[in-house]
């Protein structure tokens, strides 16, 4: 099973002007990472730092499986790690079928056609979203969530072992966020490993097993969610209003109190 | 696809019949004339409407903007400059050198704007602003060209910044050809990139695009492919703008789809607009950039009022 680890890994902007620092973990495949923390606390920028992004910056030590991610190739990179951007731009022009088949870029040539095989995963990843109504619609003429839903199944298309999500429950009801954070559970359970940022943790259900805060761009705890969420006034001190997180049963998702401190 | 591609080649066909057919003899042999005028000016129509609509295309996906044209990197304002410069100082180049520099202006210009870009390390919205920074300051010198020629050679620069297809002999279908050749070619070998850039540089990056270098290669694609065409034909506008976007309507925006519709489009729209150019106040000739603007004006209101896609 997959392995990712974060040792001492900073990013920013900058060379020497980290927006994220400190961050150490690991994590097993398995798994679904829940990223909180205040605005700006640089949950985004962990994501980009980890995939190298042009214009990112970072120290410190992100390996899969024993290898530097950073010293892939892109090539190498883009079958093993997928990621989903807060707000990506809507290709127009093209069905969410032709959205989802652009997953399949990393396993072929850049000019090549579709196969069978890269259509019949595509459908099935529209399938896993609960999509498979949007296939043949113009993204530019469906909603912000189901434009969501199509961008989440291209990424699953891309068949990586490891997935990073920035806000992915942005812009989804209800129903389709719990739908969306089983899913990432069931992935999970198939031994992938899921890192998703997140400012709505009560929408997420029971899905996540660990949890990293950020604050201000420093890493100030990674555990089970138990020990983050439990752990005397931390979250009151990061986000810097009183605000309390509970069980809604004892196996039951969590539910956030912000404002109270009983 | 395929009844939008078999409907470009009917016209394109039928173009190339009617464009043979169309226009004055004289007193030359109509063999000679068919040959040595009517069938390279077909040819340069083809070959120059199908790099400027392949590289409207193209900056359309990389620049993320569904405006773009090859105009936008400066190409227009930088072939005005040294084509104007040569007009006024009277220099007698040859023909090949002439068009070179223009073609020269107009890579420069790209350079410039890419230089000013922050050499593309900046978003396709630095490259968009620095291309618009290199037009005006191109066009602002190109007015100062002209208000210091005289009038027969402001007359001349005002001609060639409207295009012009008229040929006797296929030395500019000739110059145009390399370039379209080293401009085509990449970019027909790169549209699941170009597919992969819809989507947005980080995600193009998280697939494996190396997204400064494909930028780059493809910028300069297009700058190449603009940069002959207005070498060889002069700055004729729109055909980057309404190839594209219409092919899009047609056939959906899959670049595996959409370059080499918009080649043939783009050869097709040329094609069909030289023809114009000659037939409407025949026998004399209207400048097919002034034909072309006619048309782009109208499918500029078409963008407002439908929702462009890209």
């Amino acid at each position: 099973m997959s392995e990712l680890i974060l040792k001492d890994f900073s990013a920013g902007y900058s060379p020497g002007k980290a927006a994220v620092s400190g961050v150490s973990m690991k994590i097993a495949g398995g798994s679904v990472t829940a990223v909180i923390g205040p605005n700006g606390s640089g949950k985004s920028t962990l994501l980009k730092g980890i995939l190298s992004f042009p214009g990112v910056h970072s120290t410190g030590h992100a390996t899969l499986d024993s290898l530097d991610i950073q010293s892939m190739n892109r090539g190498e990179r883009a079958g093993r790690v997928a990621y989903l951007p807060q707000s990506p731009p809507v290709p127009a022009g093209l069905t969410a079928i032709e959205t989802v088949l652009l997953g399949r870029f990393p396993h072929r040539s850049a000019w090549s056609s579709d196969s069978p095989e890269d259509v019949g995963i595509a459908l099935n990843a529209l399938e896993m979203v609960g999509a498979t109504h949007l296939a043949d619609k113009f993204t530019d003429e469906i909603s912000g969530g189901e434009n969501r839903l199509v961008n989440l199944a291209a990424v699953l298309s891309q068949r990586t072992e490891v997935i990073l999500l920035d806000e992915p429950g942005s812009s989804l009801d209800y129903g389709h966020a719990a739908q969306l954070w089983e899913l990432l559970s069931d992935l999970a359970a198939r031994g992938m490993i899921i890192l998703a940022t997140t400012h709505r943790i009560e929408m997420s259900g029971n899905a996540f097993d660990r949890v990293l805060l950020l604050s201000e761009g420093k890493s100030v705890a990674f555990g089970e969610p138990e020990d983050v969420f439990l752990s005397g006034d931390l979250l009151s001190r990061v986000y810097k209003t009183p605000i309390k997180v509970r069980r809604s049963s004892p196996d039951g998702g969590w539910i956030v109190f912000p404002g109270d401190s009983n | 696809m395929k009844r939008t591609f078999l409907f470009l080649i009917v016209l394109a066909g039928t173009g190339i019949a009617v464009s043979l057919a169309t226009g004055p003899l004289g007193s030359s042999a109509p063999e000679q004339v068919i040959l040595y005028l009517r069938l390279p000016r077909i040819l340069l129509a083809i070959t120059a409407g199908a790099s400027l609509a392949v590289s409207g295309c193209v900056l359309q996906a990389v620049l993320r903007n569904p405006l773009a044209t090859p105009y936008t990197l400066g190409i227009s304002a930088g072939a005005g400059v040294t084509a104007g410069f040569i007009i006024l100082s009277g220099i007698h180049l040859p023909i090949f050198l002439v068009y070179l520099s223009g073609t020269a202006g107009a890579l420069a210009a790209s350079t410039l704007t890419w230089f000013l870009a922050g050499r593309g390390q900046r978003d396709h919205s630095g490259l968009i602003l620095a291309g618009v920074t290199v037009n005006l300051l191109g066009a602002s010198v190109l007015l100062l060209i002209e208000y210091m020629s005289p009038a027969s050679r402001l007359v001349e620069i005002i001609r060639w910044m409207m295009g012009d297809l008229a040929v006797a002999g296929y030395r500019r279908v000739l110059f145009l050809l390399p370039f379209l050749v080293a401009g085509m070619v990449p970019a027909l070998l790169k549209t699941g990139t170009l597919n992969q850039f819809l989507t947005g540089t980080e995600i193009a990056e998280s697939r494996g695009v190396n997204t400064v270098r494909e930028r780059f290669l493809l910028l300069i694609a297009a700058a190449v492919l603009a940069g002959g065409a207005v070498g060889a034909v002069g700055p004729i506008g729109f055909v980057g703008l309404i190839v594209p976007h219409t092919m899009r309507r047609l056939a959906g925006g899959d670049y595996r789809r959409l370059l080499p519709l918009s080649a043939l489009g783009g050869a097709v729209l040329m094609l069909w607009a030289d023809i114009f150019s000659r037939v409407v106040i025949s026998p004399a000739e209207l400048p097919i950039g002034v034909i072309l603007s006619l048309l782009g004006g109208p499918f500029f209101l078409y963008l407002l009022i439908k929702k462009p896609r890209l």
